[in-house]
């Protein structure tokens, strides 16, 4: 534990350090405040458009963030030959996966929760029918979010470069989010073999779009029910055991 | 590959319908140069992709391919509704099917359509459509239907009206539009003449259905008959007859003002001492 609190410590510093973080902050911060100042034919209370953009921006900020910052640790520790001290010490192949993983974690949601600290003013600001339950799933559900992406980013980085690794990522992100409707659809309309195929490839994607409240937090949707938060957050476990374990094999199968 | 490049195919088709659905709508496939739809096209794209936006807000956020309300509604063809129902229905799902019911729970789909002062949030999209592509005729018209006729901002709607024809002085929807406001909303006739003569004009020179037609004569025709010129309004009843032969609507104020016409006229015959 203390291990795994040691790395996930620096890494941390290392987020402190980094330019992107503040950027992305005061990016967030200025353009929310510039699209709620705007006012269209002095209509009042007209919120949804910000609430809309402003999570849009916050989903996506975090996770340029938790994959960015995720998939350059073990190509810079192998690079830069500092794997070598920590290896030598008494630390498992599968716990230095899980220390960079929860340090990968650690950073993703200390940065998702600044960013939801400004979206949530913003949304409570802009009055209307917000409601602060589903302002909690949506914050519960957007560290389950970055569980998966930081999970599947240190998977892919046992054998893809860090360039790949981000391309792939930001790939998935898009078809994910943007597809996965249509290839539920596809397995639920299809029949027989083409069926069980779809169904397959639909149980094998990370599910990202599960972790999305968008719709429901700017158009004030009913919170979702807690069976459903449930089933989510072990889905997210599942599939970032799975994801970790077959990581900490890669890993160790390494040839350093 | 080849699996995975069909897969990729059949997914991305709606949404190319989508994009495509966005390009057309502001004109005609023939009226657009090659190289214009090559290059010079991307704005015309995002503003029409902004009025999209604003009609899946009005369905509270969720996309509904089939349902055109929003746009009928600003061009009198249907009226708001709360909530109906939806076209194709899933099959069952298994209880163990875990993700797909997950799935089932997290995705919205009623189809619901807002009401009230909660159309405003309609506006910004339609605003921006507007300031975007300023050749975007649907943004100004739908936006100066929702001010005027949903959020009680009339005179708001005329002015962005007047912006829109100051950009396109051609536009017999615009002339429509300005010219159903000053009718419906101020009584103000001679303006409304005005305009809706002037998008008669407008309209015979460009492609238009019939029920774009409609829009324009019978809101000229009440507005001749509010002004007393049943003789000028006559004509355009029998046009839309013509247009449209099982409405019971421009038969009777034929009948009606035909009768009124033949009352009249031995009237007018005396006093004239013919």
């Amino acid at each position: 534990m203390r291990t795994i609190r040691a790395i996930a410590g620096s890494m941390i510093r290392e987020l402190l350090r980094k330019k992107d973080f503040y950027v992305l902050f005061i990016f967030i911060l200025v353009l929310l405040g510039l699209l709620s100042s705007q006012t269209f034919f002095d209509l009042e209370g007209v919120s949804r458009y910000v609430k809309d953009l402003g999570y849009s921006l916050l989903m996506l900020f975090s996770f340029i963030i938790a994959v960015t910052f995720t998939a350059k640790q073990l190509p810079s520790e192998i690079e830069a030959r500092t794997i070598y001290p920590l290896l030598a010490k008494p630390v498992s192949r599968h716990m230095f996966i899980l220390g960079k993983y929860f340090g990968g974690l650690v950073v993703s949601v200390i940065t998702f929760t600044l960013f939801f600290a400004v979206y949530a003013a913003f949304y409570l600001a802009g009055g209307e029918e917000g409601s602060p339950m589903l302002l909690v799933q949506g914050y519960i559900f957007g560290v389950f979010f970055l569980c998966l992406v930081v999970a599947l980013v240190l998977f892919f980085s046992n054998f893809l470069t860090l360039s790949a690794n981000v391309t792939l990522s930001f790939i998935l992100y898009m078809i994910i989010n943007g597809f996965s409707d249509s290839f539920r659809d596809l397995a639920l309309f299809s029949k027989g073999a083409a069926s069980v195929l779809y169904g397959a490839i639909y149980y094998l994607l990370p599910h990202f779009d599960f972790f999305d409240l968008r719709v429901r937090l700017t158009h004030a949707w009913d919170p979702l029910a807690t069976w459903v938060i449930a089933a989510v957050a072990v889905y997210t476990f599942v599939y970032c055991s799975i994801l970790l374990y077959f990581a900490g094999i890669l890993f160790g199968r390494k040839r350093l | 590959m080849i699996l995975a490049w069909l897969v990729l195919t059949i997914l991305i088709a709606p949404k190319i319908g989508a994009y495509n659905q966005a390009f057309m709508a502001g004109r005609a496939e023939r009226d657009v140069p090659v190289f214009l739809r090559l290059f010079g096209e991307g704005r015309n794209i995002v503003s029409n992709l902004s009025v999209m936006q604003a009609d899946l807000y009005f369905h509270g956020g969720v996309a509904h391919v089939d349902c055109d309300h929003m746009r009928q509604t600003a061009m009198g063809q249907a009226d708001i509704e709360d909530e109906h129902g939806e076209g194709e229905k899933r099959p069952e799902l298994s209880p163990f099917n875990i993700l797909f019911r997950i799935s089932e729970q997290t995705e919205i789909t009623s189809h619901v359509h807002l009401h009230g002062d909660r159309v405003k949030e309609v506006i910004p999209w339609l605003y921006y459509s507007a300031e975007i592509d300023p050749h975007n005729v649907m943004a100004y018209t739908l936006t100066a239907f929702y001010l005027a006729d949903r959020l009680n901002k009339v005179s708001e709607g005329i002015a962005f009206l007047r912006e829109g024809l100051r950009n396109n002085p051609e536009s017999w929807q615009i002339n429509a539009e300005i010219g159903r406001i000053y009718f419906e909303h101020f009584r103000n006739y001679e303006a409304a003449e005005r305009y809706l003569k002037r998008a008669m004009e407008l309209q015979r020179k460009v492609p238009h259905d019939k029920f774009q037609e409609r829009y324009v004569l019978s809101f000229l025709a009440y507005t001749y008959q509010d002004m007393g010129r049943e003789k000028d309004a006559l004509p355009l009843y029998r046009r839309l007859e013509k247009l449209f032969p099982k409405s019971k609507v421009f038969k009777e104020k034929i009948m009606e003002l035909s009768s009124l016409k033949q009352n009249l006229e031995p009237e007018t015959r005396n006093r004239t001492g013919r």
